[in-house]
């Protein structure tokens, strides 16, 4: 912003990093793992390799990221980086497999590209972060080009949540895990599924926090009206900053119709040679079970609306320029948003554009490269609209309206319905029979010692493992309803087990010692932060 | 389909009904049931799946995130679905239907069926509907069944009360105390507590729980158009930090408004100030 031209818009890009924590030392390979592997060599490596080439090359650009909690725990985790470099080396093989396999086919280009793509991943991953991606984002941050936010500490859905401690603790212990990785206090917080309830921001400001972000309505229905909707951050009751999701924007990338991810030259993503291949030969990529999965090597194009087989081969290239073009389209609709929102407003629109992380590169393969074309065009082909991080935005504009937001979330419907309907409502009285135990046990031992604390910070930890929403996300989708039954279930029990325990005076040491190892998220942990 | 509708008892065509989301359903005869059963099925296939998955399990769909909030135009009847019985655990209460590849049959533990509570908890599911949910199993409830005997479950008409604050309202619910947990359908922009109870043989309401305050958010744009700015500086961010433990965790918007009267009092400096007027709109 030191440029002297006055631009008539900013541009806030914003990715939204999440998984949950799924690390099962006790299994050998466990499939849900799998999330986290294909999140690394899909979108987050891809990611840090487009930051790595802007930088080289010195183009100014800034970014945000949340990078949640667990998301964060897993990134540094030894046994799953372990893991992911065992992963990573069998599909690097299978890449140099495929690229002679294919020699002199319609697909001899794709196979070259995911070989090399491979690479340059196990590259980026082994040789240049010595496996500690998150040390390699937090360089970035240090760099002052990419702003990172937390989000709350296991992706709890905090308006659902019965008491300010437990809302609190999300929002600490998030706090904590965020200066333990990143070496600073965080300024901004990505609330979970965009969900905010007034008195949220209450918990907030305690911790500190300067900003978070709403859905659309949540800025809009706000009270009294926000003057400039959605196009410039807004002050809560509590003096915490609130920037709202501009949805223009959203639309052109998020949109499975308009958006620019289904374009016809792009990958796509559920033609796989995990099914395509005949079973002895990508057998040994597959797990153990042996069912036939997506290994992650794709070789047809999106092509348009045809069945499966009638998809045709996928042209690196051609996917290339077609991120360019609607790069520029991207850049050219902001900018005349820009011109037209100042002229309406009187000052340059803050334009906030927040997408999950792993669209670009997992869903979407050609998203990293579309951001990274997106990138260079905004900095050198044009002066209207410029990236901003909304920390940077927030020192140079300190007068903002004050409103209390409307409760809202970035789900379906705007609220709080995929989180809380009959296929999830039941887990509902159990969360919130932990939390009350919680405090419970926190205002009960304000100051133990030795197992017990042991025992009360695995409580909590055993609380927020539970309350992540994506269990109850996942109820309501219908895939993979299990495992989320099951996570639910086992946190739950493990936290009644250790309140009685800890209620009966007599905590079993190899028990605990089992637990501890099983959910070991949040080593710093301090069950402290659930006293009122 | 095993059975024929007719040759089912009512209990289980209750269960279909749940799966149907009938309406009104536990009021509904067995002949009703079955009448509205068929109706429902001729209607639409209501399990039919998307036609396939947008993607992989653990990433979000982009699809579902809608770009534009259609306006709800179907109104929520008040009675919209009830799922569990108390008897069971609300986890045991819908048996998930056995998939094609159970690789991970394992669904943890069972949950306990209570936790020797009464309580009637509340939550927001959107501007017009709350979702409740009780548990009578603690020393009230007891104490309850001693003065009006175990027949009070069965046969006492049991009621949510449902009282709207913002209004200064209230209305009641029939609702069967095993059920265990209800949508509501509320006003937007309204405080909402509910209690559960019955009315004793003398008329009168004998509650059991009382619930949280929720509010429901507004259905729509404020008609409020007077503005309020504020100039946050680091160190009145600190004041506020400090100030702010014990006093704003009741009310929100209070707090901000006792400063912002003591800062008119005080004359503070242009650096850190509240200031209020009104919309020139």
């Amino acid at each position: 912003m030191a440029d002297q031209h006055q631009p008539q818009g900013y541009l806030a890009l914003l990715l939204h990093a999440h998984l949950p924590y799924v690390r099962h030392p006790e299994h050998e390979d466990f499939l849900e793992e799998d999330w986290f592997f294909e999140g690394m060599s899909e979108t987050y490596i891809p990611l840090l390799q487009v930051f790595e080439r802007l930088s080289a090359e010195a183009v100014p650009f800034r970014i945000t990221m949340s990078i949640t909690p667990p998301l964060a725990e897993m990134m540094a985790d030894d046994l799953l980086c372990r893991r992911y470099l065992r992963r990573l080396e069998s599909l690097l093989e299978l890449g140099e497999r495929e690229a002679v396999e294919k020699r002199g086919t319609a697909f001899e280009k794709t196979a070259l590209m995911y070989r090399d793509f491979f690479r340059s991943v196990r590259e980026t991953f082994v040789d240049r972060c010595r496996m500690k991606i998150l040390s390699a984002f937090r360089r970035f941050q240090d760099e002052g080009v990419l702003e990172i936010v937390t989000c709350p500490a296991t992706h709890g859905f905090l308006p659902l949540m019965l008491t300010p401690n437990a809302v609190r603790a999300q929002v600490a212990v998030a706090c904590a895990n965020y200066r333990k990785h990143f070496g600073r206090d965080p300024r901004g917080i990505w609330l979970s599924e965009c969900a905010y309830a007034p008195g949220v921001d209450v918990a907030l400001a305690r911790e500190g926090i300067r900003y978070f972000f709403l859905d659309a309505h949540g800025v809009l229905l706000g009270r009294p009206r926000p003057r400039y909707g959605v196009y410039a951050p807004v002050y809560t009751p509590n003096a915490v900053a609130a920037f709202g999701r501009d949805m223009e924007s959203s639309k052109q990338v998020w949109s499975s119709e308009e958006g620019y991810p289904g374009d016809g030259a792009y990958r796509e993503f559920y033609r796989d040679l995990g099914y395509d291949a005949p079973y002895d030969y990508v057998r040994k990529y597959m797990h153990p079970d042996g069912i036939r999965r997506n290994i992650g090597f794709k070789y047809h194009r999106i092509t348009g609306r045809v069945p499966l087989h009638e998809k045709t081969p996928y042209d690196p290239d051609a996917a290339r320029e077609t991120a360019a073009l609607h790069a520029g389209n991207f850049m050219f609709n902001r900018r005349h948003q820009a011109r037209y929102l100042a002229s309406l407003l009187g000052q340059p629109p803050f334009i906030l554009a927040p997408y999950d992380a792993e669209l670009f590169g997992h869903w979407w393969f050609e998203g990293p490269r579309f951001l990274d074309y997106l990138i260079r065009k905004l900095a050198f082909d044009q002066r209207d609209v410029v990236l901003v991080a909304p920390g940077e935005y927030l020192d140079d504009h300190r007068r903002l309206q004050v409103i209390e937001p409307s409760a809202s979330t970035w789900g379906d419907k705007g609220y709080n319905e995929v989180w809380l309907n009959g296929a999830n409502d039941w887990i509902y009285r159990h969360l919130h029979a932990c939390e009350q135990r919680m405090v419970e046990l926190a205002e009960r031992f304000p100051n133990a010692q030795g197992i017990f604390r042991r025992a009360l910070n695995q409580a909590a930890r055993e609380i927020l493992l539970a309350q992540s929403s994506d269990w109850a996300f996942i109820l309501t989708t219908g895939t993979a309803t299990s495992y989320a039954q099951k996570r639910t279930r086992d946190h739950v029990s493990r936290f009644h087990e250790l309140y009685g325990q800890l209620l009966s005076g007599r905590v079993d040491d190899r028990r605990l010692a089992d637990i501890e190892a099983q959910d070991a998220i949040f080593p710093e942990i301090d069950y402290g932060v659930y006293r009122s | 389909m095993a059975k024929n509708l007719t040759e089912m008892t009512r209990k289980e065509l209750y269960k279909l009904a749940c799966k149907a989301m009938i309406d009104r359903r536990s009021r509904l005869s067995k002949e009703e049931l079955i009448a509205d059963l068929r109706k429902q099925k001729r209607r639409k296939p209501k399990t039919a799946k998307p036609p396939k998955p947008r993607r992989a399990a653990a990433f979000r769909a982009p699809a579902p995130k809608p770009m534009k909030r259609r306006k709800r135009t179907r109104k929520l009847t008040p009675r919209v679905r009830a799922t569990s019985k108390i008897a069971a655990p609300p986890a045991q209460a819908a048996p998930p239907p056995p998939t094609a590849q159970p690789r991970y049959v394992d669904r943890g533990p069972d949950l306990p069926a209570h936790y020797g509570r009464d309580i009637v908890v509340a939550l927001v599911r959107d501007p017009n509907c709350v979702f409740v949910y009780w548990e009578l199993a603690g020393p009230r409830t007891a104490e309850v069944r001693v003065q009006y005997g175990e027949r009070v479950f069965r046969e006492a008409r049991w009621t949510l009360r449902l009282r709207n604050v913002t209004a200064g309202t209230q209305e009641e619910l029939a609702v069967q105390p095993e059920v265990g947990n209800w949508y509501l359908a509320v006003p937007d922009d309204s405080e909402i507590e509910i209690e559960i109870g019955f009315r004793s043989p003398a008329g009168e309401f004998v509650c059991l729980a009382k619930s949280n305050r929720v509010s429901t958010p507004p259905a729509g744009v404020s008609s409020l158009t007077d503005e309020k700015w504020m100039i946050v500086e680091e160190e009145f961010r600190k004041l506020l930090a400090m100030a702010q433990l014990g006093a704003a965790r009741s009310s929100p918007g209070a707090f901000v408004h006792r400063l912002a009267v003591a800062a008119d009092l005080r004359g503070v400096s242009s650096r850190s100030f509240i200031s209020r007027r009104s919309s020139d709109r």
